[in-house]
């Protein structure tokens, strides 16, 4: 009994040791070669994405003998809780990537070092290169916290072939919201009581929705993004937010309902089997759009009557984790990712637009769909999530009351109020 | 066989789970069970840990969606862990059949189980797809137009435990492998009694398979209570809160709202549900669970 | 079932009937999967059922796309200790469960229980806390070593039920012969107890295979990426490769089902030792 016993828990020690030098010894880092900075740094992304910046991290160790750069990409799918986990843990990423949604609630929690004083000791590098608008974006509270990888405004998309067959003339740069509807009734067909194309998109993402009020001069937070009475549920919010929504509901719409969308398999993909006109979405979506045969083109999203146009530019920022070992070192790596090398690469291949102004302006030049796109830049406004660390409690409030619409469960004025009330009960704990 | 030696066996035997307990289980759990009365915004590092006494569960206790979420929990676990048992329990017992071509046959049964939850879930949302959906399509053939599925808020909830019966793969292999434990001359000395089908079921299939329904049960319950990754993937809780699972709205306090002590008192509260409900099973196990090789109660 | 009727009765029929229904509702959506993997990115939401032109190639993308061969390697080198580990301990400790009377056991029972019941969602950061500590972050320890102390409550609940079903006339009169308990634990019970055993191990291949949220947390370096992480590449931040995403779904699904099919024989096997164990 007792020998077998022991040979048992030898069998067990024995298999845990197997265990741990087949995987311990690929970890422990090489060492000896001196006193090099290690850095880590990672971003969300697919398989394509990721080797440019494999590419990027070759060349900086190559320029830096001092500093080894270690690339560690995370799926897309896991990048949150990733991230969350290991700050959490103190064992995050020493430059790491944010997206635009989180700019104000990651310098709001202190997570993110401000670039500020790193930037004035360095001559040799000036801020001036980047559009201005995206430097602006990823300035926070006075301080810049981010420096661009690559960004996305939002535009008209359309649908060329579905414009042609209705012998109409291409969205243009003068078009005004009434000039979309107008188009979008003509490019809504039904056939037999069951639509088959629809002429606009007007569904239940916020981005759009916001340029939409900020046109006819509403928002759905105040400045500071500390009251929602008076703006959420404001006259002019509640008139146009029942104008959106018009739009998507009765039989006489010109968009599918958010339940129609997903039925025909989301946006992109009604957009790509002509079953959908136009949408405003940001740049990302040419991706899935050069992988089918249809024909599209981009144009500035419409104005309001009074001439105010707005867009936001969607972008992904390289922070410096504040609390990493080597700031400086990590520094140096966020200007070299998303310097001018840097840049040049990622958008070689026309799948990003650079942030910097020079190769901006190339590609401005040569590229017909990509101009309106990059002319919307000039039109860009913050959402509440940008200016506030509320955003996230407007956002579900006002997102939450849209689907209660969307799904004619409530007036626009009840779910507005409603919502408006909640964000101030919440906002005041 | 209660004597001191049996005894220490009995604590060696186990020794290696409960070495795992103390060193791997316990330390996390009581974190959590302390993070239940702190505050915690995550990302901010351990070192901002705040204890709060019992403010998370009065809190919670005025929480709107807390009861939302318990609400579509319980409706979830009610209807499908007994549904789950049956399909499987009777699926089980047809594959347990004798016959040739029966291993081409659990080959396919057990295929949903073997793929990923995420890319089951991706599938299934094509298949409720209102219009193109196979779903759909298949009760047009009857006349019936089916709903949304899952953008309807009326349907949303019943539509993943349609889709839960797909995957029920696993438990179906537990319940083979408890009949595969009855003896066949059990099977035969019925059949001379003169006992049918449904007579031997009762008689010998159920009391003999009775400790794997008791182990399916009370996982089915810890299951049910947890239900995550579908919904998760294909609702995200939606549309109008149908969908928000308990564990859907506790993984958005820590991940999205980084507050991690809100999420751990939620845990907590799960956790005392979730013993209430496998205490009740455990504790009436006795009257209905049957073990061959002693009459111990549980 | 009974098993002594092998004409083709009505009952029998109807129960094959049945299984052949349920097949087909089970085997479509599977279906659909293996015609997405083989469609071009255009045809993904058309409503042609089967691919126009069949792309075999995304298969072989799929592999080139991702360091596949290096993700293999690291699942198989988490998965082949993981299941030995597994197995025998919760055999190990099902035994104990099962045939002991000790001080407390139903109140550890309970425990056993009981680690299940609280959300991973609340226990992960503390446990990556805890591997951080030990330094095992970016190791394949935090995934491998548990697996050596206990196997985890499910397994053990799992086996433990099948022991206790087994008459316990079987070890005592071979304790009387004069055998060891771990005699009797490894010639009497374990051979017993082999379609639970095969159930833990299949369960537990599928767990360590499919298992996202557990290398995602303890892995960083892209080269000790497992399968399921790698898989999970081909979705980016706002659009899915569908064709190639199943693609590498189905071809990470095969090992898996290769391996349920042989080993179910064995699991039917089973059936003759207990009944002549009876007799």
């Amino acid at each position: 009994m007792k020998k077998w016993s022991t040979s048992l828990v030898m069998v067990m020690i024995a298999a845990l040791i197997l265990s741990a030098c087949s995987s311990g010894g690929s970890s422990s880092s090489g060492g000896g070669s001196g006193e090099k900075v290690k850095l880590t740094f990672s971003v969300w992304g697919d398989v394509n994405a990721a080797a440019d910046e494999v590419k990027l991290t070759e060349e900086f160790n190559k320029a830096h003998p001092n500093i080894e750069v270690k690339f560690e990409p995370i799926p897309s799918d896991g990048y949150g809780t990733k991230l969350t986990a290991s700050l959490a843990a103190g064992q995050a990423p020493d430059v790491f990537l944010v997206g635009e949604g989180d700019y104000y609630k990651f310098v709001d929690k202190g997570v993110v070092e401000p670039l500020d004083d790193y930037l004035k000791k360095d001559t040799s590098f000036k801020l001036d290169i980047f559009q201005k608008d995206l430097i602006e974006n990823m300035n926070i509270k006075g301080k810049q916290y981010y420096l661009p990888k690559d960004f996305n405004p939002l535009a008209l998309w359309y649908n060329k072939r579905m414009f042609d067959e209705a012998k109409m003339e291409y969205p243009n740069d003068n078009w005004t919201w009434s000039d979309l509807t107008a188009a979008a009734k003509k490019l809504t067909k039904q056939e037999g009581g069951k639509f088959t194309q629809f002429g606009f998109n007007a569904g239940k993402w916020e981005y759009p929705i916001y340029t939409y009020l900020w046109d006819y001069g509403t928002d759905i937070a105040n400045e500071d993004g500390t009251a929602a009475e008076g703006y959420m549920n404001g006259d002019k919010t509640v008139a146009a937010i029942e104008k959106y929504v018009a739009w998507s509901n009765g039989p006489d719409r010109v968009s599918p309902t958010p339940t129609d969308t997903q039925t025909m398999g989301g946006d992109s993909s009604m957009f790509m089997t002509d079953k959908l006109a136009m949408m405003v979405t940001g740049r990302w979506i040419k991706g899935d759009l050069d992988k089918s045969d249809v024909k599209y083109g981009s144009a500035l999203i419409p104005k309001s009557e009074d001439g105010t146009r707005s867009s936001i530019i969607a972008s992904a920022g390289w922070a410096v984790n504040a609390a990493g070992k080597h700031k400086q070192e990590a520094y140096e790596l966020v200007k070299w990712l998303s310097g001018t090398e840097a840049q040049k690469l990622r958008s070689s291949n026309g799948a990003v637009l650079p942030a910097t102004v020079k190769e901006l302006d190339e590609v401005k030049a040569k590229e017909v769909n990509d101009k309106p796109v990059i002319e919307m830049m000039n039109f860009a406004k913050k959402p509440v999530t940008m200016r506030s660390g509320n955003g996230p409690i407007f956002v579900e409030q006002f997102t939450g009351a849209l689907e209660k619409i969307m799904l004619n469960q409530s007036t626009v004025k009840e779910a507005l109020d409603e919502a408006a009330k909640n964000v101030d009960s919440k906002i005041k704990k | 066989m209660r004597n001191s030696k049996s005894e220490r066996s009995g604590y060696l035997f186990i020794l290696p789970w409960l070495l795992g307990l103390v060193l791997f289980t316990l330390g996390p759990m009581l974190f959590s069970l302390i993070l239940s009365f702190s505050k915690w915004d995550i990302i901010t590092g351990i070192k901002s840990i705040e204890w709060v006494g019992l403010d998370n569960f009065k809190q919670i206790f005025h929480d709107d969606m807390f009861y939302q979420s318990l609400k579509v929990t319980f409706i979830f676990a009610l209807v499908s862990v007994p549904l789950y048992q049956i399909v499987a329990l009777f699926t089980a017992m047809l594959l347990n059949m004798r016959s040739r071509g029966m291993h081409v046959f659990r080959l396919v049964y057990f295929m949903p189980s073997v793929i990923p939850a995420v890319a089951t879930s991706m599938m299934w949302i094509m298949i409720f797809n209102p219009e193109y959906g196979v779903l759909n399509r298949a009760l047009g053939w009857f006349g019936i137009q089916g709903p949304a599925w899952l953008q309807d808020p009326h349907y949303a909830l019943g539509a993943l435990v349609v889709m839960g019966i797909w995957s029920v793969g696993n438990t179906i292999i537990i319940y083979l492998s408890g009949l595969q434990g009855v003896p066949e001359d059990l099977y035969e000395a019925a059949s001379l009694d003169g006992a049918g089908i449904f007579r031997r079921f009762v008689s010998v299939t159920l009391p003999m398979i009775s400790p794997t329904i008791f182990f399916n049960l009370v996982m089915g319950i810890i299951g049910g209570f947890q239900y995550f990754t579908e919904a998760f993937v294909m609702t995200s809780g939606g549309p109008l809160n149908s969908t928000l699972f308990y564990n859907l709205y506790l993984y958005n306090k820590a991940f999205k709202d980084y507050e991690m002590g809100y999420a751990s008192a939620l845990s907590w509260i799960l956790f005392i549900i979730i013993l209430f409900f496998t205490l009740l099973v455990v504790r009436s196990s006795s009257m209905w669970v049957y073990y061959q090789g002693d009459e111990e109660r549980d | 079932m009974n098993y002594s009727v092998k004409r083709w009765n009505l009952p029998r029929i109807v129960a094959f009937l049945l299984l052949l229904g349920g097949a087909c509702i089970v085997l479509v959506p599977l279906l659909w999967t293996v015609a997405v993997s083989l469609k071009t990115p255009a045809e993904v939401f058309k409503d042609n059922f089967f691919p126009k032109v069949w792309k075999w190639a995304n298969y072989a993308n799929a592999v080139q796309a991702i360091p596949f061969f290096t993700f293999l390697k690291n699942t198989l080198t988490i998965l082949i200790p993981v299941l030995i580990g597994t197995v025998f301990s919760s055999a190990v400790s099902a035994y104990g469960f099962a045939r002991f009377n000790f001080k407390g056991k139903r109140a550890l029972f309970l425990v056993l229980l009981a680690t299940m019941m609280l959300p991973s969602q609340v226990t992960m950061i503390p446990m990556f806390l805890m591997f951080k500590e030990l330094g095992w972050v970016d190791t394949f320890l935090p995934l491998i070593v548990p697996a050596f102390f206990g196997g985890g409550a499910f397994n053990i609940f799992l086996i433990r039920q099948f022991m206790r079903g087994i008459p316990k006339e079987l070890d005592e009169s071979a304790y009387v012969d004069g055998a060891s308990r771990m005699q009797i634990f490894l010639r009497i019970m374990l051979p017993l107890s082999k379609p639970p055993l095969i159930a833990v191990a299949i369960f537990t291949f599928m767990g360590v295979w499919n298992d996202f949220q557990g290398p995602l947390i303890y892995l960083n370096s892209n080269e000790h990426y497992t399968l399921a992480l790698g898989l999970s590449m081909f979705k980016g931040l706002y659009n899915v490769e569908w064709n190639m995403l199943m693609a590498a779904t189905i071809l990470i699904m095969l090992p898996v089902l290769i391996t349920f099919f042989i080993a179910q024989k064995y699991f039917i096997e089973g059936i003759s030792i207990s009944s002549a164990v009876k007799g």
